[in-house]
């Protein structure tokens, strides 16, 4: 059965691109909520960094390893975890990628593998809606 | 047994490796209503510019260097689902295209 959910994103989203929460359940701790852009633009969901020790990673080189290059066409080795995260309500397992060659600070990103191919996304820009089927 | 950085992509999906498992979040509003009070007072945010916050319903709550240290900071005072977010230096503003 589809059940589509509609978000209204009555707030000036950042930079013009569409940001919602994602919630994250850090080892020993209460869950938080972190900002992500929906980009699909992006092969593949990309994290900051920063969150690695939160998330109880220690050794980012662990990971699946993946080739990234960024919108400068700058090349990096990014490293893809399983992550379990929730976003529109839904608890989804993402594999999210993150770099020790790139600072601390960068956007999260929710890209087309492992998220929309997951989800179904519609937005209405105009109205400032999105319509979610997860 | 598979080496090292060979997963395939449906085990990257299936089997979580990091953090815990989903639990329901306390409030129905719980990420939203902090994301859209960061969005409308980020401007006024200049005392933590290079810092991460945590944001928890129309407040700041914690400030730190790491985003760790702000995430022990809230789970000392007992909050949950907290917006961690870090506050970036005032800039023009630039349109990505990517």
């Amino acid at each position: 059965m589809t059940t589509v959910r509609v978000f209204r994103l009555d707030y000036a989203y950042s930079g013009n691109h569409v940001v919602v929460p994602v919630r994250l359940f850090p080892a020993g701790r209460p869950p938080i909520t972190v900002n992500a852009v929906l980009d699909t633009g992006a092969a593949i969901s990309f994290f900051d960094r920063a969150l690695l020790p939160i998330l109880g990673i220690t050794d980012v080189t662990s990971g699946t390893k993946i080739p990234l290059t960024a919108a400068n066409n700058d090349p990096a080795d990014g490293y893809a975890f399983p992550v379990q995260l929730e976003v529109f309500g839904a608890p989804i397992t993402v594999p999210l990628t993150f770099s020790p060659d790139w600072p601390e600070g960068t956007t999260n990103l929710l890209g087309m593998q492992g998220f929309f191919d997951q989800v179904e996304v519609g937005l209405d820009h105009s109205a400032r809606r999105l319509y979610v089927n997860i | 047994m598979l080496p090292r950085n060979s997963a395939t992509r449906t085990e990257i999906l299936q089997t979580p490796s990091a953090g815990t498992r989903w639990e329901p979040a306390r409030r129905p509003s719980a990420g939203w209503r902090e994301l859209h009070w960061f969005e409308a007072n980020k401007a006024k945010l200049t005392n933590y510019e290079g810092l991460w916050i945590a944001v928890y319903e129309d407040g700041v709550v914690a400030s730190a260097l790491t985003a760790e240290e702000v995430v022990d900071q809230v789970s000392q005072l007992g909050l949950s689902d907290c917006l961690v977010v870090k506050v970036e230096q005032a800039r023009t503003e630039r349109y990505l295209i990517a």
